[in-house]
């Protein structure tokens, strides 16, 4: 599958506060990706440095094969972006604002016009495009900002806590939108959010980040077919931060994917148990000793929860 | 783009209250009270009070329309929507001090248009014959061309303040700090009743000058992300 979203070793700090700590991951072609975080995790950071409005302050980002910052503005062409930071004109009516950002994205007249009156007929608020922002309802803000976010057809959507305020019916109406957009428009999407029960139902793949690091990421469908996969503790005598990095691409060349490394101990998911010798031997190559391996249970909601109430506790 | 720009600005513009009040009080106090109180100075041809009016009209009309501009836009969160567009930081920038500049234009026009057919009621009553010449051609030049330069230039400043300041209150400030020093050698010569072209010249050549700095430093030192990571 082609890579939309390359994002390598990216750090972002502002101040003493750390955004983003070492960062990769990849985004496909084609899906929804989901990035899930407690507040704070570095989701935001992360899609804002990837949408090129904010610049990270090392490593590499590649978006449609562009530099989001040295390319920026060729890449905001292809790409919409919907935040719940992002607020329309409220003087303006629905239709004043889909026609002044379309202008900005110079569509043609003509063909923009075309465009809007499709895109309200399809969310179901074309009775309402001559209605002012500030009068509108939560629901019909949030159908006009995704109109908005696409009136350019993008290659490549983010949604940041997108469905944020909306009520369930009007979020499960939400998700179907978004789901028929990626089917019609064959949009790849990055969706943000908090909410692990939108996330598992709308994306195929997931990546979970806390404080700026990713502790998880992988596909839905390998989870739901191991919901509770093979999983095991490591403890050493050594300092594992040291050999990190070393140690985590030995591990992702032997189909190991998930590892969550603390000073002395590393906590990973396996295929199977018969991986246990490999992973004591790639430990063993770093003259780390051992003095404990014990077997542990892995499942999203607990990796998440645990990210979660891990922060709460600091 | 910049048409665009300039366009959803005299939109959203048209549409408050609160500001199409304001300019209706200023073209009944510019335009109809002060004309009318100070009739002799003009009916003698003294244009100096309405020159010292106009270069007033050209620093304080924009100053309320840029402190709003960009620092309107980030206490509105709409900012980051238009930063996530494909329109270059220079292209919204100058959208906006266009969209004022007219503005102030059109208060401009519309003033000096109810003042001069007042002048000339006034003087048909004063003196029973109908004069239409109360301006020399430097005075012309002066209210409108002085006029047009001087409101450029604290547009521009206004609305480089506004691209830096995070509140409205904060832009208003630092603009009216700002707007008065610009004009003040000008009202100075004004109130002592002279207004040599040399000075004049190099006043608007000064204020050219300026323009040109400021747009090189928009260009070259203020970047989307810098603005949106300092917000």
């Amino acid at each position: 599958m082609n890579k939309i979203v390359q994002i390598k070793n990216v750090q972002k700090r502002f101040g003493d506060n750390i955004a983003l700590d070492n960062i990769s991951v990849d985004f496909n072609e084609g899906c929804i990706h989901g990035l899930l975080g407690h507040n704070g995790a570095g989701k935001t950071t992360l899609i804002r440095i990837i949408g090129g409005i904010y610049k990270q302050d090392k490593g590499e980002v590649e978006v449609l094969g562009l530099n989001p910052i040295h390319d920026g503005y060729e890449l905001r062409k292809n790409i919409g972006v919907l935040s719940e930071n992002m607020c329309m004109y409220d003087r303006l009516s629905i239709y004043d604002n889909l026609m002044f950002y379309g202008k900005l994205y110079n569509i043609e007249k003509k063909e923009l016009k075309s465009r809007i009156d499709n895109y309200l007929k399809m969310f179901q608020i074309s009775e309402f495009k001559n209605k002012l922002i500030k009068d509108c309802s939560t629901g019909m803000k949030k159908k006009t900002g995704i109109i908005r976010a696409i009136i350019n057809e993008p290659k490549l959507l983010l949604l940041d806590e997108a469905s944020n305020g909306l009520d369930p019916i009007s979020k499960d109406e939400f998700h179907g939108l978004i789901k028929e957009l990626v089917k019609i428009k064959n949009i790849s999407v990055v969706l943000c959010s908090h909410d692990l029960g939108e996330v598992t139902k709308l994306c195929e793949h997931i990546t979970i980040i806390k404080k700026g690091n990713v502790v998880y990421s992988d596909s839905v469908s390998s989870l739901s077919s191991n919901k509770e996969s093979i999983g095991i503790k490591i403890d050493t005598i050594q300092d594992l931060f040291s050999f990190k990095e070393q140690i985590q691409k030995e591990l992702k060349d032997n189909k190991i994917d998930y590892t969550k490394f603390n000073r002395n101990s590393i906590e990973m998911e396996i295929p199977s148990l018969n991986d246990i010798n490999m992973v004591i031997k790639v430990l063993i190559n770093y003259n780390l000793n051992i003095i404990n391996v014990e077997h542990k249970i892995f499942d999203l909601n607990k990796i998440y929860l645990d990210s979660h109430r891990e922060e709460n506790a600091i | 783009m910049i048409k665009a720009i300039v366009k959803k600005e005299m939109k959203e513009l048209l549409k408050s209250k609160e500001f199409i009040s304001y300019y209706i009080m200023l073209i009944i106090v510019i335009g109809i009270m002060i004309p009318i109180s100070s009739k002799e100075s003009i009916l003698n041809r003294n244009w100096y009070v309405m020159g010292f009016l106009f270069q007033i009209i050209a620093s304080v009309i924009p100053s309320g329309l840029t402190a709003d501009s960009f620092a309107g836009e980030k206490e509105r969160k709409t900012i980051e929507t238009l930063f996530n567009s494909p329109v270059p930081l220079i292209y919204i920038f100058l959208g906006k001090v266009i969209y004022i500049v007219i503005v102030t234009l059109i208060i401009m026009t519309i003033i000096f248009g109810i003042s001069y057919i007042l002048f000339i009621i006034m003087n048909f009553i004063e003196y029973k014959n109908l004069i239409f010449n109360f301006y020399s051609f430097k005075a012309i030049y002066f209210i409108f061309i002085n006029s047009l330069i001087v409101c450029f230039f604290t547009t521009f400043l206004g609305v480089l303040i506004s691209l830096r300041s995070k509140t409205v209150k904060a832009a208003n400030l630092f603009n009216y700090f700002i707007s008065m020093p610009i004009i003040a050698p000008v009202l100075g010569k004004l109130y002592t009743g002279t207004m040599p072209w040399s000075f004049i010249l190099i006043y608007q050549l000064i204020l050219f000058i300026g323009i040109g700095l400021l747009l090189v430093i928009i260009k070259n030192k203020f970047k989307i992300h810098s603005i949106l990571e300092n917000m």
